[in-house]
Parts: structure tokens; sequence; C-alpha cells
């Protein structure tokens, strides 16, 4: 991951959770990503198709989730249908992944977004990620989340 | 005058922002029909009177574009402005969706006044 794609994943995510959930993120060291072993995370990916090619990827804490899909909603969390917490990372996924591609190659290039992906993660796999060279941690409202991204072949400039 | 309004999103939270933010805009809905995919809406399309049409690019089964080819196809989009609500930045990319007959393109995140801009000057237009 190049500098300013690291930067510009960075910057986006953080704009869009403060403007879909109301939520605002920071990057932070990995060391300091407070631990949960009973946490169950959600993990999405988007990939993009165009002039090059990769994935951006989200991982969150599953019940932080349903906190970010009541705020865009504007209600509680008790009022909120099944499946609405992978919705809300979903989404934050899309725009995130739409607004990167932008961010680094401008809005000349045209690419193809994939309909995101969801799965759930226990903390044994959310601690691999964390561990990987690809992840940049962030806290979210004081909650840990793993952002990425991966390119293959030259981004146009 | 009331309008009804196809949303066409495979998203259950984005076609809820979305009737919120209608709300929140002060549009007059009549009939708010909800659509999972492209193939969905034109379902909803073939059986309901629909003045205006918010659909999402990205979706499984049939994206938004291919439901506005087959819209042209049949004729549908002579009479039912279709504005795309989509996370894509590219200009080369909205000015394709133009010459497809797309009225206006709103990028994600959107904002009240903006989806109000938009959907005021479309059935504007319609009424004049």
């Amino acid at each position: 991951m190049t500098e300013k794609f690291r930067e510009a994943l960075i910057d986006v995510f953080c704009q869009v959770l403060e403007q879909i959930a109301f939520a605002f993120g920071e990057e932070t060291p990995k060391e300091e990503l407070p631990s949960d072993e009973l946490a169950n995370y959600l993990h999405c990916e988007v990939g993009f198709r165009g002039p090059c090619k990769g994935t951006i990827a989200i991982t969150l804490p599953f019940e932080f989730c349903k906190e970010l899909a009541a705020n865009a909603l504007g209600i509680e969390q008790d009022e909120m249908a099944p499946g609405m917490a992978e919705d809300s990372l979903k989404e934050i996924g899309n725009v995130t992944c739409g607004q990167w591609i932008t961010a680094v190659a401008g809005k000349k290039a045209v690419f193809d977004l994939t309909v995101p992906e969801v799965k759930a993660l226990n903390e044994a796999a959310w601690v691999e990620l964390r561990d990987s060279s690809s992840s940049i941690a962030m806290l979210v409202d004081d909650v840990p989340a793993l952002i990425g991204v991966s390119v293959t072949g030259d981004m146009p400039e | 005058m009331a309008y009804n309004i196809l949303v066409v999103d495979d998203s259950a939270i984005v076609r809820a922002i979305i009737k919120k933010t209608l709300s929140l805009a002060g549009v007059d809905v009549g009939e708010l029909y909800q659509a999972g995919n492209g193939k969905e809406g034109l379902a909803v399309l073939d059986d309901k009177w629909v003045d205006l049409v918010l659909a999402d690019i990205n979706m499984p089964e049939m994206t938004g574009i291919e439901m506005v080819e087959k819209m042209s196809e049949s004729g549908l989009m002579k009479t039912v402005p279709v504005v795309m609500i989509s996370t894509e930045g590219s200009q080369t990319r909205v000015e394709e969706l133009k010459a497809k007959g797309v009225r206006a393109y709103i990028r994600k995140p959107f904002t009240p006044e903006l989806v109000k801009e938009v959907i005021d000057k479309i059935l504007g237009d319609e009424d004049d």
C-alpha cells in the first residue's frame, strides 16, 4: 500500500463515517488497539475493476455496526430490522470505495465496483488481520477498526 | 401535488435513509415503492404509476444501468424520469448515464437539500 493510497483511505473512511453515521475516526498505533476476546466482528470487502483492480476492506465490531446503523437511520437499536448492522457496514464500504477511487484516480477514470460482501470474523481472525502489514488500525468513537486496500496494476494519476 | 417515487437499491438501510431524506427534504411523497434490484424495479414500473425513480447503479441480479437500458427499450425512459444515486465519482460514467437518458446523478453521501433541489428541478420541469 503506497503512502498516497494509505492517507487517502484514512481521510475518506473518516469523512464517510462522519457523513453517514455521525461517527469520528482516527488512526492509532496497532499496539494501542483495545482488545476484546468476546467480541465478534464484521468484515466487509468491496472490489473495484477498471484501469487497475483491487479491494477495499473494512472490519468493525458487530455491536458497533448496529450503533452505526442506528445513527444513520436516526432510530434506537431496538427499533432496527435484522440485517441492518451488516447493511450499514456494506454501505460504508461501498461509499468509501467509490470516494477513495476518485481521491486517488481522479474523475476521468471509470471503475466498476462489486456488490459489497460481509462476513463474520471471530477474535482469532481479527488478530490475524490486525497483525498483517496490509491493515491500518483505527479508532472510531474509541472502538477498534481495521481498514485496508490492495491494488493490482497501475492506478491512473 | 404528491409524487409516487420508486427507490431501487439493494441495501435496506439505504432505502430507509432515502425515505427519511425525502421526508426531511419536504418532498410531497404519495406512494413510496421499494425494490432491491433493477429487475424488481421494472416489475414495480410494470404494475404501478411512478412519477420518479431513484436508483443505485451497483446491485446484484440487475444493475441500475441495465434497468435503464430495459426502460429505454420499452419507452419508459421517455415518461418516467430516473435519477441515479450512487457512490461512483467518475465524470465519464456520469456522462454515459446522461447519454442513456438518466436525468440527474446524486453522489453518496447526499444531503436532504441536494435531493430536494434535484427532485424539484426534475418534477417541476415535468409539471411545466
